[in-house]
């Protein structure tokens, strides 16, 4: 489905009696400013009845922010959208309540509700549309089995899941780094048409989307262009205050975790700004790192609870934030510049996110520019970046198993048969020829750590381990083994790599075929016959 | 958050007789197929009237998840008239006429496999429609494998789902169920995706790209929803076999 242009922002027209001082009326005037093709629209009830609302209210077919005093449940939400003929992935909820700053002076709480709004819209501008596949219905198994329920459809939900396409899907070369990061064991081959995604075993927790190296995956609503553009608006759009900002990527389960804080009174400074994920499975070191380098002081991970999980392994989560912890490190930077939080306890939580660090001041944050936030290139660069931000030295390097980034070692025995170059889904390795002959190129920035190269080498001399090295990192392109081409002997054209030959003549032994291949290329040894 | 959190809310359901559910299918599977047939002015008419009928909101339809795309389909379909006849004409027969070598979307499943599979594609769907107790007739123009044939076997086999239903026979709906999943999942299914995706952009504006599209999207909720309901009978056979029934 693709998404149809205009926007319409409709703010609850109970806001200003949330009792958090937010100037609504400056805020409308701002988004009329800034979005002139958008209807900013006040009215009352969307919060308490949002079914008559938007039977009510005149919102148009373009795309829809909901400007409320809390979330509301997203499903009801969307069963009302879908019943008007809306695709509900192009629809954004702000919970400016429940987001809002709690005991902020009143200038803070409405330029962060300017903030938040222009994230949401920033968002739904980047929304590409979504495909049937995009849906998952699933039956309500708890009822108990009467007579009369055997008889009745039981009661239906919809969550939205991955779809992967094949164009860009890089499975044909043998990458399965998807099929590796899917938690549930959803992601298979299909027959010679790449990988498939089983709806049934899929709980849409988004982690093959952030995995895949050549965003082939999209998850409608969560897609990475929106995630993108939406952090670019918090931390790079006006307005300035509040200042500074963190980054507090929520799971969209645990959203009332958060708002939970407003309703006890517990406050937090308004600086911290929700970036919503259908699951924190989709959160990866890059992540965390491309946040604080677009200017974020510090990002925050908030799962819902263990018990609800999509990804379901807690440890993982954990491990990318300890490991983007040390990473900071490493870097001569405040590890507390990246937190987890636990949602299990609202004081807690309040006291986690009770201070927000001074930004680094020589570090201006860098610009986004699309989906940069699902590739490695961008990851590199954040992380260089935040070294010269921190003057950090190329010298130090950290091997941890969640590292985003890897080194790929050629021990002796390469013949440059470019098996591993197939199987590289990023391009960090390469066969390049120049004057010198033939050489299999690294570059460490593209490198995900994913191994795919190690199984396919025949001569198994490729190793990889997960380490983040500046050095390799910063240096760019580098051969890791280079060789002689042998050159036919008829045309002059290339024949292949000496080693390769060796290794030929070493398996074929006294075989008579040996001269001719070593000696022409394919296409004269077809003339030959 | 788990199913059972969230009964209370549910999307769909909860409210819907299985046999209701079957009928309706039925129907949407029988409109669906009419709208890829040839336009002659029965058609046209049929359609028409089909739409009008299933385009209240209040229709338990509006509450799936492909209503959207539906919705589009019927407010597209309820104003035809006989004087559209000639546009939809220019618009069917570029794009899916059998007898053109040049038709730029095959509405037909053996068009989206490799050509030495077009023999197994035909003889798997005849067989299908043998089990069934059904046999193409020798008037119908087009091949076994044409999307309107395709649809139209569907919607038999959910009027023989209704009929089990009607009966109370949970085993036979059951199987019905199992022949429906293995068509969706074999055929239609597997090929309306790449249909709807060529339909959509060589003929952005016409009805049959809203056509596809909704076909799509409902075929697709077809095979989840046909799917879950089958493990879900599964389950309860499991159970009454170990002893568990209720």
């Amino acid at each position: 489905m693709t998404p149809k242009h205009g926007a319409a922002i409709l703010l609850c027209g109970e806001l200003e009696s949330l009792g958090n001082d937010l100037d609504v009326r400056a805020v409308e005037s701002w988004l009329g400013e800034r979005f002139p093709e958008a209807r900013v629209v006040r009215a009352p009830g969307p919060c308490e009845n949002p079914e008559s609302f938007l039977n009510s209210c005149p919102i148009g077919s373009g795309r829809l922010i909901l400007g409320l005093c809390r979330s509301v449940d997203k499903p009801e939400l969307h069963r009302h959208l879908r019943k008007r003929g809306r695709d509900p992935f192009e629809v954004e909820v702000v919970a400016l309540g429940g987001y809002g700053p709690q005991v902020p002076p009143r200038q803070e709480g409405t330029e962060k509700a300017k903030a938040l709004l222009g994230g949401a819209m920033a968002r739904s501008r980047a929304y590409s549309g979504s495909h049937p596949e995009n849906i998952k219905p699933i039956l309500s198994w708890d009822q108990r089995v009467s007579r009369r329920s055997l008889f009745t459809l039981p009661p239906l939900f919809y969550e939205a899941v991955p779809s992967i396409s094949a164009e860009a899907c890089a499975a044909k070369e043998g990458c399965r780094v998807c099929v590796v990061a899917c938690p549930r064991e959803a992601i298979g081959p299909a027959d010679g048409r790449g990988l498939t995604l089983d709806k049934s075993l899929c709980t849409g927790c988004g982690a093959c989307v952030s995995a895949c190296p050549r965003t082939a995956i999209d998850l409608p609503g969560a897609s990475p262009s929106q995630l993108d553009a939406q952090l670019a608006a918090l931390l790079g759009g006006a307005p300035a205050a509040p200042s500074p900002r963190g980054i507090v990527f929520v799971c969209e389960r645990g959203v009332s975790t958060l708002e939970a804080l407003a309703q006890k009174g517990l406050p937090y400074p308004a600086g911290w700004f929700p970036v919503e994920v259908p699951c924190i499975g989709m959160v990866t070191p890059a992540w965390l790192l491309h946040s604080l380098n677009l200017g974020a002081c510090a990002v925050a991970v908030l799962p819902c609870s263990r018990e609800e999980c999509r990804f379901g392994r807690p440890d993982v989560v954990r491990g990318r934030v300890d490991c983007t912890r040390e990473l900071l490190s490493m870097l001569g930077a405040s590890p507390e510049r990246v937190r987890l939080l636990d949602p299990s306890d609202a004081p807690t939580l309040a006291r986690e996110l009770a201070s927000l660090p001074e930004p680094l001041s020589s570090h201006a944050g860098a610009r986004s520019n699309g989906a940069s936030l699902f590739t490695p290139r961008a990851a590199t660069r954040a992380l260089l970046d935040l070294a010269d931000a921190y003057g950090a030295g190329r010298d130090r390097s950290l091997t941890h198993p969640h590292s985003p980034f890897g080194v790929v070692e050629v021990t002796e025995g390469c013949t440059a048969c470019g098996a591993c170059v197939q199987a590289c889904p990023t391009g960090s390795l390469a066969l390049e020829r120049d004057r010198e002959g033939l050489a299999l190129t690294f570059e460490a920035g593209l490198c995900i750590g994913c191994g795919e190269c190690v199984p396919v080498c025949p001569e198994s001399v490729v190793r990889v381990e997960q380490v983040t090295d500046l050095l390799r990192l910063s240096r760019g392109k580098h051969a890791l083994y280079r060789d002689s081409e042998a050159r036919c002997e008829k045309c002059g054209g290339p024949v292949a790599p000496r080693a390769m030959l060796d290794r030929i003549g070493a398996l074929l032994g006294n075989n008579p075929a040996i001269s001719t291949i070593t000696q022409y290329c394919l296409p004269c040894r077809g003339a030959l016959r | 958050m788990s199913c059972s959190q969230r009964s209370a809310k549910a999307d769909v359901g909860g409210s819907i007789r299985l046999r209701e559910l079957a009928l309706l299918r039925q129907g949407a599977y029988r409109l669906l197929a009419t709208t890829f047939l040839y336009p002659n002015p029965e058609r046209i008419q049929t359609v028409s009237l089909l739409a009008a009928s299933l385009g209240e909101a209040s229709h338990p339809f509006a509450e799936f998840s492909f209503w959207i795309q539906w919705k589009r389909l019927l407010a597209a379909l309820w104003g035809l008239r006989d004087t559209d006849r000639a546009a939809l004409e220019a618009a069917y027969v570029p794009n899916f006429m059998v007898s053109s070598e040049a038709a730029l979307c095959g509405a037909y499943e053996s068009a989206h496999v490799e050509k030495e599979a077009t023999g197994r594609v035909l003889a798997e769907l005849d067989r299908e429609y043998a089990r069934a107790g059904l046999l193409l007739a020798e008037v119908c123009p087009d091949p076994p494998d044409h999307i309107a044939v395709e649809l139209e076997f569907m919607s038999v086999l959910c009027g023989g789902e209704a009929e089990a239903w009607r009966r109370k026979a949970v085993d036979d709906a059951a199987a019905q169920l199992e022949r429906e999943a293995r068509f969706l999942g074999r055929h239609l299914g597997w090929w309306l995706p790449e249909f709807a995706s060529t339909v959509a952009r060589h003929d952005p504006d016409s009805l049959y790209a809203i056509a596809t599209d909704a076909a799509w999207a409902f075929v697709s909720h077809e095979k989840d929803l046909v799917a879950t309901l089958l493990t879900r009978f599964q389950r309860l056979a499991a159970e009454r076999s170990s002893g568990g029934d209720r």
